[in-house]
């Protein structure tokens, strides 16, 4: 009897089973299937590369994935091959393809990423210096030394150039210019309304308008966590710490002692943290996408951003409000050998790498890489580049890209055409070349475990601006848990791969 | 006979496959990596280091400052939610104008993304743009730097979350009050008993294992709160907002110091299992009795 | 049954009115959201359309100009949240099924242990998890895959399916498939014609319970897809990009996000509460 009934049951369970088999079965060919078809552009010239599909992984959106989506296309109609392009979120890229290189996964052919973390990833990308080698599609020569630097990483190449960062501050014109503002501030402050030289000077002018005008907020910065918050506080630190010589920004090349909690560091943090108070009521939830957005609006005195031209409206209108400065410095420096402030007469604006600048690198698990190379230095190009950091065709306020070619700052008619006032791009381009080829500037940490290493940082600046800790608590915690990473990856190592970096070894 | 057998273990057996499959393995893995260090594949054997990561764990400033975050955001969300999910289901039950369309309202925040409410929420709290201090100052408050201190930036993650899952337990607690026997609330009502004190002696102790149970279920989650913290700060100011998994995350598939990583998460699975276990074993035991 | 009088009812509506409204507004404020200029958003606060804010389908044009990426993550999510509500609501129903009919003993553990190691699979947090099955679902060449994920759903929606199930079959009476059996029914008969139509409230609301928990699940997403298997959660906080959040384009991926959902519950919440309501009685 009950055989009987149990044999009744089984057909259930055989169906289920059938059922979940299928399930299984129509899930497995969807996944395997491809979403959306290949398109099929035919070159008779370029057949070797007919049928080549590669992956690009790329951050998600406006400032670095959408600009180069129209010049990827042109490529794959030249060339016949498709790509298909991965956007990350920008908290996820680094994670993303060190899990992936790590994993030995094929799935990236280019990344586009940043040489701070060259440390890291050095080991899972292709040097490129062969074919750069004579190669006038790349146009090596043509690339400004500090930017080939940075993509440098023991002596090979490991990235080709679409960028090369640097933070640089930015003030209101039209306000500036304004004959009322002008009386004004030379009344109270007893100097002439200029854009800032010093950080002081930077201070006065935010606390002037913040007070005097309330249509204006003083400054605009990125200050919460998570964001770029670490890369702001460097690019201030850096005049306070540094006259251009190695090493005295991120740790003693010695024996790598943190050197992030010296009287210099937080003198710097002390002096920005006032800053917030003379800054836009809400600075503390700012990044730099914020600055971007409400800085055009004329709704800010000065900002510190990063060079990028996204930084100018959409639409190409209020042009005329943007005025470019290079990074203003403190009058003393704090040197770490004597532990004594030297005064200077000039204020020491030492100009910051902040990130270095995205590029385009190959993994060594990529089995295209030389349709993987064909791609990018035809990214990279001088003529496909001059339109990336000009924004031809992008009229988003954000883009990620900015110059780092000669031609790029020579072709002025390159940008006018790209529909930039003339005098603007002129100052823009005069800016950012006076800064990439000041004697000091000053690059990004590039050892294994940057990613880390700023993120802690990020960590403790965050938390003294917010005024939930000191700015010599916070930083004495960030030289802790700095001292704790090197012990962890090996300090030995760590300081060679250190050494290395700022070019002392 | 012998089909019965098999027909017994065919229906538990798919879900023991695959919660066997999917869960011990990396369960073991994650446990020797919590003894070690490893570099995902490549270049760096797997290299034990004893209880070395465990012991840096009693050091670390941070976890500890992550761990006391996490027991506060479980005890008050969930406690929180509790008090007002029970409130809703009660003023449900009393059968109010609306009740049907009140109660599919009152579930929509259990069914949408976390991480889209979380960006709901950034939004509404941004000091200046948001709609919360402009509240405020219609009230004559000053305006609150929500996401940039630190008691305001927690209590704009844990009102997402309250805001987010006291429709779990309104929805639970409500279905288990729809099947609560109405004599003995009659018989009570008939003796001249208030409403309060028919909720209060009757029908709250009704509620009790069902509201162990629901309170254990969302504890369990909340301890694994991930999503709404890093959407709305990050774990910023600094790190004073950060929760565990947050640090866990950050740790493991951030920085790729994957033991440690390994390491705080199991300590988090022993304080869940701490806090799961007896609360089983006391339903065990009530259901028993009862 | 209590009887209210008449300021009773109405305060308690009035209560009720008033949590209605909190658990509206975030959603308003980010509907309207969508509908701001960039410039409107960050002029302050803007609550009603037409009077505070000139409103502009600008965000919405972006979007259905790119809709290729959230149709595909929209079928990713469907796929993977659909497929994966099925299997563990079936697979777990099986189970719940199995251990209020039969009496199980595996090594130590009885049926009631066996229920409690099924949820307190619930219990593994997914940061422990996710790196091995990373690691695994390489090997098995599922990384990037529908299919990975609607696995990895399953098995982290069985446990609640399988309790929810297991609740419900316990409020149908053994007795009923007794006295089918006196009368001659076969377990066949008693698990079509009994068991899963009585439970059919019960199936409906642990489906959609497996759904939302699969439509929403951000950090398994997050590691195990690239792009192909990219969800509508993963699409949502891709708006936060190195330049800040693009507040426009996150409150529209947010409420294309959301709408499917929103909308089930308004078509079968009522469905989901009744499911509950008769599943979850003593």
């Amino acid at each position: 009897m009950k055989n009987q009934r149990a044999s009744r049951i089984w057909p259930v369970l055989k169906y289920g089973a059938a059922l979940c088999g299928l399930i299984v079965l129509a899930l497995a060919l969807i996944g395997a299937g491809r979403a959306e078809p290949e398109p099929e552009v035919v070159d008779p010239e370029e057949l070797e590369l007919e049928g080549v599909q590669l992956r690009l992984g790329v951050e998600t959106g406006h400032a670095l994935g959408d600009p180069i989506k129209p010049y990827v296309e042109e490529w794959e109609e030249m060339t016949g091959a498709s790509v298909e392009i991965t956007e990350i979120p920008f908290a996820e890229i680094y994670p993303r393809f060190m899990t992936s290189f790590h994993a030995g996964t094929d799935d990236f052919d280019v990344v586009i990423i940043l040489p701070t973390w060259l440390g890291d990833m050095s080991q899972f990308l292709v040097p490129l210096d062969d074919l750069i080698e004579g190669d006038d599609m790349a146009a090596w020569d043509d690339v400004l030394p500090i930017c080939q630097d940075i993509v440098t990483w023991q002596d090979e190449t490991l990235i080709m150039p679409l960028d090369c960062d640097l933070f640089m501050s930015f003030y209101n014109r039209t306000a500036f210019l304004d004959d009322d503002h002008r009386a004004a501030f030379q009344d109270i402050y007893g100097y002439e309304l200029a854009p800032p030289e010093t950080w002081d000077q930077y201070y006065d002018i935010a606390e002037y308008f913040t007070e005097e005008d309330p249509d204006l907020y003083g400054a605009m910065e990125s200050m919460s966590r998570g964001t770029q918050t670490f890369w702001t506080g460097l690019s201030r630190m850096v005049g306070y710490v540094s006259q251009g010589e190695p090493g005295a920004l991120f740790f003693d090349p010695e024996d790598m002692t943190p050197l992030i909690n010296s009287p210099g560091h937080v003198r710097a943090l002390e002096e920005w943290v006032r800053v917030v108070d003379v800054g836009a009521p809400d600075i503390l939830e700012f990044d730099v996408g914020d600055i971007r957005e409400q800085f055009p609006l004329n709704t800010g005195a000065l900002a510190l951003d990063w060079a990028s031209i996204g930084f100018i409206p959409t639409d190409r209108e209020n042009q005329e409000l943007i005025g470019f400065n290079p990074i203003p410095g403190p009058t003393e420096v704090y040197d770490h050998d004597t532990g004594q402030w030297i005064e200077l007469d000039e204020p020491n604006r030492v100009p910051y790498m902040a990130a270095l600048g995205w590029g385009a690198a190959i993994p060594v698990t990529s089995n295209e890489q030389e349709a993987a190379w064909q791609l990018i230095r035809y990214l990279s190009s001088p003529e496909i580049s001059l339109k990336l950091v000009s924004m031809r065709d992008n009229y988003d306020p954000a883009t990620g890209y900015q110059p780092f070619r000669y031609s790029h700052f020579e072709n002025v008619d390159g940008w006018v055409e790209s529909e930039w006032d003339r005098d603007r791009a002129e100052e823009y381009l005069e800016a950012t070349f006076e800064s990439l080829t000041a004697d000091f500037v000053k690059p990004d940490l590039r050892i294994p475990g940057a990613f880390e290493y700023l993120d802690e940082l990020d960590a403790g600046l965050t938390a003294a601006l917010a005024g939930e800790m000191e700015p010599q608590e916070a930083l004495d915690e960030v030289a802790e848990r700095w001292d704790a990473i090197t012990n962890r990856k090996g300090r030995d190592v760590q300081l060679q791969m250190y050494r290395e970096s700022i070019g002392l070894d | 006979m012998q089909k019965t057998a098999l027909t017994r273990r065919t229906l538990l057996l798919p879900a023991v496959v695959i919660l066997l499959g999917l869960s011990i393995f990396p369960l073991l893995f994650s446990l020797a990596l919590s003894f070690g260090d490893w570099g995902l594949g490549r270049g760096v054997p797997y290299e034990w280091r004893g209880l070395s990561n465990y012991a840096a764990l009693l050091a670390d400033g941070r976890y500890r400052n992550a761990a006391f975050n996490t027991v506060l955001y479980v005890v008050i969300t969930v406690s929180v939610q509790y008090i007002l999910g029970l409130a809703l289901a009660w003023g449900l039950f009393l059968r109010p104008p609306g009740g049907r369309i009140f109660r599919v309202f009152f579930i929509f925040p259990m069914m949408l993304a976390p991480v889209a409410v979380g960006y709901m929420w950034r939004l509404m709290f941004q000091s200046r743009i948001g709609a919360a201090n402009f509240f405020l100052a219609a009230l004559g408050f000053e305006p609150v730097r929500w996401l940039s201190a630190r008691w305001f930036a927690m209590s704009v993650v844990m009102m997402a979350e309250i805001w987010q899952w006291t429709p779990f337990m309104f929805l639970f607690l409500y279905a288990a009050l729809m099947n609560v026997p109405t004599s003995p609330i009659d018989a009570a009502l008939v003796d001249g008993a208030s409403g309060f004190q028919v909720f209060r002696h009757i029908v709250l102790p009704m509620l009790m294992p069902i509201s162990i149970a629901v309170i254990m279920l969302r504890a369990v989650e909340a301890v694994k709160i991930l999503d709404t913290v890093y959407v709305i700060t990050h774990g910023g100011p600094g790190n004073t907002t950060e929760s565990l998994t947050m640090y866990g995350y950050n740790v493991g598939l951030q920085y790729f110091n994957l033991g440690y990583a390994a390491a705080i998460a199991y300590t988090l699975l022993l304080v869940v299992v701490a806090i799961a276990v007896p609360v089983i074993i006391f339903i065990k035991k009530e259901v028993s009795y009862t | 049954m209590i009887r209210l009088n008449s300021v009773q009812r109405w305060s308690l509506f009035v209560a009720l009115v008033l949590w209605a409204i909190f658990v509206i507004f975030p959603l308003y404020w980010m509907v309207t959201t969508t509908f701001k200029l960039r410039a409107d958003i960050y002029a302050g606060p803007a609550l009603i359309p037409w009077v505070d804010f000139a409103p502009t389908l600008e965000h919405w044009a972006r979007v259905v100009a790119r809709y290729q990426q959230v149709t595909r993550a929209m079928a990713n999510s469907a796929v993977a949240g659909l497929a994966s509500a099925a299997a563990a609501t079936f697979i777990g129903g099986m189970a719940g099924y199995g251990l209020t009919r039969f009496q199980y003993k595996l090594g130590f553990l009885r049926n009631r242990d066996i229920a409690f190691w099924i949820l307190s699979n619930r219990v593994l947090p997914p940061i422990v998890l996710v790196l091995p099955i990373f690691i695994m679902f390489r090997t098995a060449g599922l990384v990037d895959s529908r299919a990975g994920l609607a696995i990895v759903y399953t098995m982290f929606n069985l446990p609640i399916a399988a309790w929810l199930m297991l609740e419900y079959f316990k409020q149908i009476p053994i007795d009923l498939d007794e006295s089918a059996k006196v009368d001659g029914a076969s377990y066949m008969q008693i698990l079509t014609r009994i068991a899963l139509p009585l439970a059919r409230p019960g199936i409906i609301a642990t489906f959609l319970v497996c759904l939302m928990f699969a439509w929403n699940e951000f950090i398994y997403a997050l590691i195990l897809t690239f792009s192909r298997a990219q969800t509508l959660p993963l699409v949502v906080a891709g708006q936060a990009t190195q330049h800040g959040p693009q507040w426009w384009d996150i409150a529209v991926m947010a409420t294309i996000t959301i709408a499917p959902l929103l909308l089930v519950t308004i078509l079968l919440g009522n469905r989901l509460i009744a499911g509950l309501t008769a599943g979850w009685g003593q």
